[in-house]
């Protein structure tokens, strides 16, 4: 169950991504690190709203599994 | 005494001659530098790395890690002993030309390796390793300053952290995880390209300190490589939103602060294990084949006679000398190194087939055998490198002299003939390496496998016989025992080293 959430999670987000998937070209002086931390702040972004969400449904979940 | 770099207890001719001023220092990091004095390494820390150092030190999660060895085991040295290794002058120098602010010493690694001689299975360890300890190191608030290969050692099969001024006091409010994009270049990528474009880690790693950019793997992929879920979040999106950020805004770089820290470890953790997530889905597989994966089994001319008298050879060779340092020169599967292993021997194992060193790695970790396999032909061995040559040195340089025990077994005919070497040039390179015995299985040209390899260029080798090479051998090492293979054209000798001229 949880990992057919995360699937669908992730292609919606791929897809809202692919919406601007095109390569332009690079000049001299381009950060290569730049990529990655905006993906990373995308990526916070998302699992901040996550943390919320997850907070309501620890709720529910709490009674059936212990450990989490 | 002989300063390494970018904390790596080097063991290279880094070591500068008399020169003091031109001792090669870890010139990298702000926080401090190693160096070594009579054997011991030791690591001078000034005040900023101090306070990094010891949040890190008293937190539970490195307390733990440095018991169990996953971090180098590190003391913080007594007052009268730092001061005493501060009455040397280059030390003293050293230490207030970076002002030091107290020296630590570190267990030594016994033999450094980098992580372009490591099979990708050992990276693979390491990238786990690393992020095994940020995920510990969260609970407490210490974080790692950056997510590189170089952090990491290998004791026998074992990956240790090593970088003990990586570690930082973790601002609670704030949600970026640093190292990310460094761990993605350094580990997730040269992993990608080595698994779906079969490119070799030590051509990849050796050429690209920093590791690889996801524009470059971005380059190498196909139209429809580049949408799979592989590619995706490590290569294109990254590609896709840095070609449409305006190169002057760094904004993204500026500190973010949470208003609610426990939001902002939610997401680092989350981020932490969902990078862990993609390295495993490219763990390297078992069980593959390459062209010396099943030499052992079926592609060599011993009959099982044959090879129970070269097992039984090689155990009394073992038994005789008592070698506790042992190098395996093209080890294939490690068949070899395992009984200088269960001998009680620290071996180094090397061959240059990525694959069948990945496959010992995997077999002495299993056994839990104090095996280190490396990829590194000994007829290219790897040079020196970094910044001036001089940040990482060479195999030979870490080599020579370091062990007591060396096998050539079946390798010197593809020394002689594939990369043709002359016989004696090998033969000194091994009296540079062992301070004692050499363990060789000399092959005569009549020998099939010999004559696969000479394609016909028999004319070379016509005057190669048992007695040239002991003829050869003798100025460096006396003949200690030799057995000849019935009916091959196969010898064993065990030569032990003459004491230098």
């Amino acid at each position: 169950m949880k990992t057919k959430a995360r699937t669908l999670c992730w292609t919606i987000s791929a897809l809202f991504l692919l919406s601007f998937a095109t390569e332009r070209p690079a000049a001299a002086y381009a950060d290569p690190g730049t990529g990655a931390m905006l993906w990373q702040l995308l990526a916070a972004a998302a699992v901040g709203a996550m943390f919320y969400l997850r907070k309501v449904t620890g709720w529910f979940r709490k009674k059936k599994d212990p450990e989490k | 005494m002989i300063l390494g770099a970018a904390g790596l207890p080097s063991d290279g001719t880094a070591a500068a001659g008399a020169d003091p001023m031109a001792i090669f220092a870890s010139f990298r990091d702000p926080a401090g530098c190693v160096f070594t004095h009579d054997g011991r390494l030791y690591r001078i820390v000034t005040p900023a790395g101090m306070a990094d150092l010891n949040s890190f030190l008293q937190s539970g999660a490195g307390r733990k890690w440095i018991e169990s060895g996953r971090v180098v085991r590190t003391a913080m040295l007594a007052e009268d002993s730092s001061a005493g290794l501060l009455r040397v002058p280059e030390i003293r120098r050293l230490y207030d030309a970076i002002g030091g602010q107290a020296i630590v010493e570190h267990e030594r690694i016994p033999f450094p390796s980098f992580p372009y001689e490591w099979a990708p299975e050992m990276l693979h360890a390491a990238g786990m390793l690393t992020l095994d300890l940020a995920r510990d190191l969260l609970r407490d608030d210490v974080g790692l300053k950056d997510g590189t290969p170089y952090n990491v050692l290998f004791r026998g099969t074992e990956p240790v952290f090593i970088d003990l001024l990586s570690f930082e006091r973790r601002d609670p409010a704030d949600p970026t995880w640093v190292p990310y994009g460094q761990f993605v270049r350094t580990f997730l990528l040269p992993l990608l390209a080595n698994l779906r474009f079969g490119l070799p880690l030590d051509q990849l790693l050796f050429t690209r300190r920093d590791g690889l950019e996801p524009e470059e793997v971005y380059r190498w992929a196909s139209a429809l490589q580049r949408i799979s879920p592989g590619f995706l979040s490590l290569v294109s999106l990254p590609t896709w939103l840095a070609s449409r950020h305006s190169q002057d805004d760094a904004s993204i770089y500026r500190k973010k602060r949470l208003a609610n820290p426990e939001k902002a470890r939610f997401i680092l953790e989350t981020l932490i294990n969902s990078t862990r997530r993609s390295l495993d889905r490219l763990r390297p597989k078992a069980g593959k084949t390459s062209v010396w994966s099943d030499y052992m089994e079926s592609n060599n001319n011993y009959t099982s006679a044959h090879f129970a008298a070269k097992k039984g050879f090689v155990e009394e060779a073992l038994a005789t000398a008592r070698c506790r340092n042992v190098l395996d020169v093209g080890c294939n599967t490690g068949f070899f190194s395992s009984l200088a292993a269960r001998a009680g021997a620290s071996v180094v194992a090397i061959d240059y087939d990525p694959v069948v060193v990945g496959e010992v790695w995997r077999q002495s970790r299993a056994e839990k055998l104090d095996i280190l396999p490396l990829v590194v032909n000994l007829t290219r061995p790897t040079p020196g490198t970094g910044w001036l040559n001089r940040e990482w040195s060479g195999f030979l340089d870490r080599a020579r002299g370091r062990f007591d025990m060396v096998f050539m077994l079946a390798v010197i005919h593809h020394m002689l003939v594939t990369e043709r070497v002359p016989l004696r040039d090998i033969i000194q390179l091994a009296s540079e390496l062992t301070t004692d015995a050499l363990v060789v299985e000399f092959i005569a040209p009549d020998d099939s496998m010999f004559r696969r390899l000479t394609r016909g260029r028999d004319e070379l080798h016509k005057d190669l016989t048992p007695a040239l090479f002991e003829e050869t051998c003798r100025p460096y090492f006396e003949i200690a025992r030799t057995q000849h293979l019935e009916n091959t054209s196969r010898w064993l000798y065990l030569l032990r080293r003459k004491p230098a001229k």
